[in-house]
């Protein structure tokens, strides 16, 4: 049976393959609304998943997920009421600081905390009390951002659909026990040496851990959850920092230490 | 660079009409739209207009600084911050309501304030201010531009004390190693966030600011007295403020100050 309401399979599976192009090919393409006025969230997120399972099929890993638009201020710009979430695979991950602009199309870095569970975690009801039961640690982490869509420009489930915009994730040197108030550490962003950005944990979501939690009571919605060892990025807590190569960016998180991220061509 | 001397009717008119917007609760057009001076004119207008205050009887305990974040200097068009003064009439009690009725057009931003312990002068640094730091404190400074629609040259908020309003300081704790650079400030206004930062957004350290403020008053012959206590400047940007807000603002390791309005 299918609903009539969404996409046929052939269509999730054509478009889906078209923003996986796009990011092998670093080529940029149209909005996916721009054709489908009519697309839904459902159909964002079948096309993010069709995405991710032609990356596994090119053998990568899921290790993970990422939130986007926790921040308030980016839901009512974009006219949506809740955050959406996309897959973390293993090549995005980073541990030695260093990032090639090579296989990017237009990406931008944003500090994030990120969770790593020390088991699964799957449930309707999830709290951010028991997401922090569930973390083995958290560390801080550049996010690198990429749009498959032309000059960065999206409505909120071309944004979806397009796996949240995931590109890279720099992962910084020390794992931490989040035995504090995660709400309040603060976050100093340097670029080049130079002070960019201030902010402080409540920037996602008003509470890191709320925004995983969110993540958790969402994919509940289709069966789905967390696995022990995933990494969740919990959310943009600055404006964006842009790159080039030679940029250097310089990140420290109160308690729970820091990030650095050098920039290649 | 030629040091003009202060010229008594320029600075009489502009804190006769400063004064007046202050009791009258009414704004005014900017100074400089009527009267031509530069920054070391408008801080004898702001000598002015605090030493009135003391001669009605208030007494200066704190000072402020404004324009200590890049991103506002670059609004303006400086290089530097700004500073002024505040009265015990300034003051708000915390646990009590701030009364808006006393003020024009307020807007409120969260500091982290600094109790002096000892005297500062001359060409000092940021540690020479952590030494000197008898303890630190959650802060609200609330500001009060007498220019309406907060529309002004550097020269006229200068004049006009840095558009210090009021300001109510929480509970002071020591400073016992606390980076307060990295410290974390969430703003928020009847249950929601207005900004995020940390202290580092006050010209890399709020210690930094004093530490500027200071060598600053030096080229006035002036000394910070201990005992001050010290608004270094605002961690977010600052946020217009009504009868029936209730404003937290909360500083990892340090504390909440928090305020009603009336």
């Amino acid at each position: 049976m299918t609903d009539p309401d969404l996409l046929p399979p052939n269509i999730v599976n054509r478009l889906a393959g078209r923003l996986h192009e796009a990011r092998l090919g670093r080529s940029p393409v149209a909005r996916l609304t721009d054709s489908y006025p009519n697309l839904t969230e459902a159909d964002a997120y079948r096309i993010a998943d069709r995405g991710v399972a032609l990356r596994m099929a090119a053998g990568e890993r899921v290790v993970g997920a990422k939130l986007g638009f926790t921040s308030e201020a980016m839901r009512t710009a974009m006219g949506i009421d809740s955050p959406n979430y996309g897959w973390l695979t293993d090549p995005m991950i980073v541990s030695d600081g260093t990032v090639s602009l090579g296989g990017l199309i237009h990406p931008k870095a944003e500090p994030e905390i990120g969770f790593v569970l020390a088991r699964d975690l799957a449930g309707g009801a999830v709290s951010a009390a028991e997401v922090l039961a569930a973390t083995a640690f958290v560390m801080p982490v550049i996010e690198v951002v990429d749009s498959r869509f032309e000059d960065f420009r999206f409505r909120a489930f071309d944004n979806t659909a397009d796996n949240s915009s995931a590109g890279m994730v720099v992962l910084g040197r020390r794992a931490t026990l989040p035995d504090f108030d995660l709400s309040r550490i603060g976050v100093v962003v340097y670029v080049n040496g130079e002070l960019l950005y201030s902010a402080a944990g409540a920037a996602a979501f008003g509470y890191p851990a709320a925004s995983v939690a969110w993540l958790v009571r969402r994919l509940a919605e289709s069966g789905r959850g967390l696995k022990a060892g995933h990494l969740v990025i919990s959310g943009g807590l600055t404006g964006p920092i842009e790159l080039e190569p030679g940029t250097f960016v310089n990140v420290e998180m109160d308690r729970i230490g820091s990030v650095t991220m050098s920039v290649h061509s | 660079m030629n040091q003009t001397a202060p010229d008594p009717t320029l600075i009489d008119a502009a804190a006769d009409r400063l004064m007046e917007a202050v009791r009258s609760r009414t704004s005014i057009g900017p100074l400089t739209d009527d009267f031509s001076f530069g920054i070391d004119s408008a801080y004898d207008i702001q000598d002015e207009v605090v030493g009135r205050m003391v001669g009605e009887g208030q007494t200066v305990v704190a000072a402020k600084l404004g324009l200590t974040s890049r991103a506002k200097q670059q609004q303006m068009g400086v290089a530097e911050p700004l500073y002024g003064w505040m009265t015990d009439r300034h003051r708000a009690e915390p646990g009590e309501p701030l009364d808006s009725g006393q003020l024009i057009q307020p807007r409120a931003e969260p500091e982290i304030a600094f109790l002096i312990s000892r005297d500062l002068e001359g060409p000092i640094g940021l540690h020479d201010v952590l030494g000197a730091t008898a303890a630190v404190a959650p802060a609200l400074d609330i500001l009060d531009s007498r220019f309406a629609g907060y529309s002004f040259t550097l020269a006229d908020v200068v004049a006009d004390n840095c558009s210090a309003g009021a300001f109510v300081v929480g509970n002071p704790v020591p400073l016992n190693g606390i980076d307060l650079s990295l410290v974390g400030c969430v703003f928020e206004k009847n249950g929601e966030v207005l900004g995020t930062a940390a202290g580092a957004a006050v010209l890399g350290h709020p210690a930094a600011a004093i530490a500027w403020f200071v060598r600053k008053l030096a080229e006035r012959g002036r000394a910070l007295p201990a005992g001050t206590l010290v608004l270094p400047g605002a961690l977010t940007e600052a946020f217009p403020i009504r009868p029936g807000d209730s404003l937290v603002a909360s500083f990892d390791r340090i504390g909440a100050i928090e305020i009603a309005v009336r």
